[in-house]
């Protein structure tokens, strides 16, 4: 069943673009499957899937996107926006990529159609940690960039694979102009063919197996740590912030794919956000449990996580460390202030009155931790879209501080490095203007050949140092496990 | 218009929701981005300043502003904005033993005070803050109009004026006679 040229000529007043969804049935392709099938015929992917815990059990979300060879790549790195087009490049000073990139989305506004998945195309990837400073440019940030980092890198997509789980079929979106609609529309339908053409036919083993070819190595050293932790003690204590979130990484030298390592996550660790990104410049494999942003018709919503504690081994141990969560007035602390941060985000950017909270302290089940979640609920002003939100959300609290600008300046007097992909923001703006945006934590990124995994944690002014330190590695420690497990599996050699 | 200075904060649009909630005609005015003469030039009618992380000497013009307009505009600050007057006043801060971060407390309120009109006289305030005025740091002809249970003062009014500060967040979802306390700062003349 194919979109007709008719219902294409109904939706296009006062569009850009309109849809034409091709629906074949899903057969045996899983998400693996496709994200395999993208990798082997472009180094410009995008994997977006959900899961959610129901009460009973984890389980896989409706719909799940692939993109791949998107028609624009957007980034951007200290004022100087790149646009790619197929390999062609155009570089030039950009103060305002912001400005940029809702141009683009103006342009190729597309209706709401009933039965279409959350995203049909647009804009899909992250915003870097320092993305904030194009909105905060008085923030002053260290000038280096060894391991250049993007400050955004973003696939513009006009066609996708979409899997329904519901209706186990695969939906083949082609996003068409409304200029020359009827020659577009036989394009679309060329398009299409091909699409379900590389279901059956495109090849799969064209991923790079990953290896790791060295082992781990801690960016700050023990000592280094309790002396950054003391710091930003000081900075608390003195009044500067009521808390920061400090950070260490952990790298090892590494060569292939980190698609592997996403069908690991996959498998052991079903998280709510389980996405995968590749790009020329890096690829992440991401299993976040925190949802940024999440747009949906002008409603809004995010859902801060703070506080963490282990999921029992059995249901009794599992819901005694509930209760012992929920009883920790630390944890409630600093859930309490992401929650006030989140509603004060919002209230840059949605109507007056529309702010609301939702299953306040509702403790959030992942597959080894748990976090005390609430759910902040708004509703876009209608001058505003999903960049707009981004512009007040990134980076998210739970990797910043409180309050975030100052946060911000404080961790880079302590840390004097770029996070870059850690602490971003990643996801996608639907040409219908929804979003839906995760936190990168709990994830690993592969750029200039090494793997690295960076995790942190919350400094507030009774933090033992030694406990941070070791608290950051063990977050780490997941990470690399599945990083060595998916080495293994594509036979890369581990040298553990 | 309402002024709504913001000392670079985490919370300065709760408190734009907040007033929102009555008044749509509110200006967010960053502390270092105007000089008092030019906030005069705007009139504002009401002056509510913002929290934020950072010393009440580095507030830009604020305390400038307190002394200058104390007596002129009704003038509510929040948090720092509430140290920041003071400390225009020559108060000295200290730290708290137990910091509050994100905790919130009860509150004793002077249910006479203009500010807390219609209010019970004990109320759930959220608090933010690791600095505080001690009492004896309170400037002379401020009175002192809300006490937290672990006795720190939490309000004061500077003379029988219109400038009031408070240390805990009318703006936080944890206080809910939030609203409430700013329809009363608005009602002022």
């Amino acid at each position: 069943m194919t979109t007709s040229l008719e219902e294409c000529r109904k939706m296009a007043p006062g569009y850009g673009m309109v849809p034409v969804v091709k629906r074949v049935p899903a057969g045996g392709h899983t998400v693996e499957d496709l994200a395999e099938m993208a990798r082997s015929l472009s180094k410009q992917v995008y994997v977006m899937d959900h899961t959610v815990d129901t009460g009973k059990e984890i389980r896989w979300e409706r719909y799940a996107v692939i993109g791949f060879a998107p028609a624009l790549e957007f980034s951007c790195t200290d004022g100087i926006m790149t646009v790619d087009q197929g390999g062609t490049a155009v570089s030039y000073p950009c103060t305002d990529p912001s400005q940029v990139l809702a141009g683009v989305l103006a342009a190729h506004k597309a209706p709401y159609v009933e039965g279409l998945p959350p995203f049909i195309g647009g804009l899909a990837g992250y915003f870097a940690y320092e993305y904030i400073k194009y909105a905060e440019p008085e923030i002053q940030w260290n000038e280096e960039n060894p391991e250049q980092f993007k400050d955004m890198d973003l696939f513009f997509f006009d066609k996708l694979f979409v899997l329904d789980r519901q209706q186990q079929e695969i939906l083949l979106i082609v996003d068409i102009g409304i200029d020359h609609l009827e020659e577009n529309y036989r394009k679309a339908l060329f398009m299409l063919d091909e699409m379900e053409t590389m279901l059956g036919k495109a090849p799969r083993d064209g991923v790079p197996p990953f290896a790791i070819t060295g082992s781990f190595q801690p960016m700050f050293q023990l000592q280094d740590y309790i002396r950054m932790v003391d710091q930003a003690r000081k900075d608390i204590r003195r009044g500067e912030t009521c808390q920061i979130v400090l950070s260490n990484a952990v790298t090892a030298p590494a060569r292939g794919s980190l698609l592997s390592a996403y069908r690991v996550l996959r498998k052991n660790d079903p998280t709510r956000y389980m996405c995968y990104f590749s790009s020329d410049d890096a690829e992440c494999a991401i299993a976040s449990p925190e949802a940024t942003i999440t747009l949906q018709q002008g409603q809004l919503y995010m859902n801060p996580l703070a506080g963490t504690a282990a999921r029992g081994k059995t249901k009794e141990e599992d819901l005694k460390n509930e209760r012992e969560l929920l009883a920790d007035q630390k944890s409630l602390d600093e859930h309490n202030m992401l929650v006030d941060d989140a509603r004060n985000e919002f209230g840059a950017v949605c109507d007056f009155d529309s702010i609301g909270i939702r299953d306040y302290l509702k403790v959030v089940r992942c597959a080894r931790v748990m976090h005390i979640g609430t759910t902040v609920t708004g509703r876009l002003r209608s001058d505003k879209t999903a960049l707009d939100v981004i512009d007040m959300t990134v980076p998210a609290g739970v990797v910043s501080g409180s309050p975030k600008i100052h946060g911000c300046e404080l961790i880079n007097a302590i840390e004097k490095n770029r996070r870059g992909i850690y602490g971003s923001t990643l996801g996608q703006i639907s040409l219908t203007g929804d979003a839906d945006f995760c936190v990168f934590i709990h994830s690993a990124f592969l750029k200039n050949g090494k793997v690295t995994v960076r995790s942190g944690g919350g400094i507030v002014i009774d933090s033992v140092p030694e406990d941070e330190h070791q608290e950051c590695l063990n977050k780490a420690m997941a990470m690399e496990g599945a990083l060595y497990e998916a080495s293994e599996l594509d036979k890369g050699g581990a040298e553990k | 218009m309402i002024a709504l200075i913001d000392n670079y904060d985490g919370c300065v649009f709760n408190l734009f929701q907040l007033i929102g909630h009555y008044r749509r005609d509110i200006q967010i005015i960053r502390n270092d981005r105007m000089t008092v003469a030019e906030l005069q030039a705007l009139q504002p009618d009401h002056i509510v300043i913002s929290g934020g992380g950072s010393q009440p000497e580095k507030t830009g013009m604020v305390r400038e502003m307190a002394k200058t307009l104390t007596g002129q505009v009704p003038i509510l600050g929040i948090c720092l904005g509430y140290r920041a007057i003071l400390r225009a006043y020559g108060a000295s801060m200290s730290y708290l033993d137990e910091i509050m971060q994100g905790r919130a407390s009860r509150i004793s309120l002077a249910t006479d005070n203009p500010l807390f009109k219609g209010l019970p006289g004990d109320i759930q305030g959220m608090r933010y803050h690791s600095m505080t005025v001690p009492e004896k740091e309170i400037p002379e002809g401020f009175r002192i109009i809300a006490r937290a249970s672990d006795g720190e003062v939490m309000g004061v009014q500077a003379g029988n004026s219109s400038t009031f500060g408070i240390q805990f967040h009318p703006e936080s979802f944890l206080t809910p006679e939030g609203s409430r306390i700013m329809k009363n700062f608005l009602d002022l003349d």
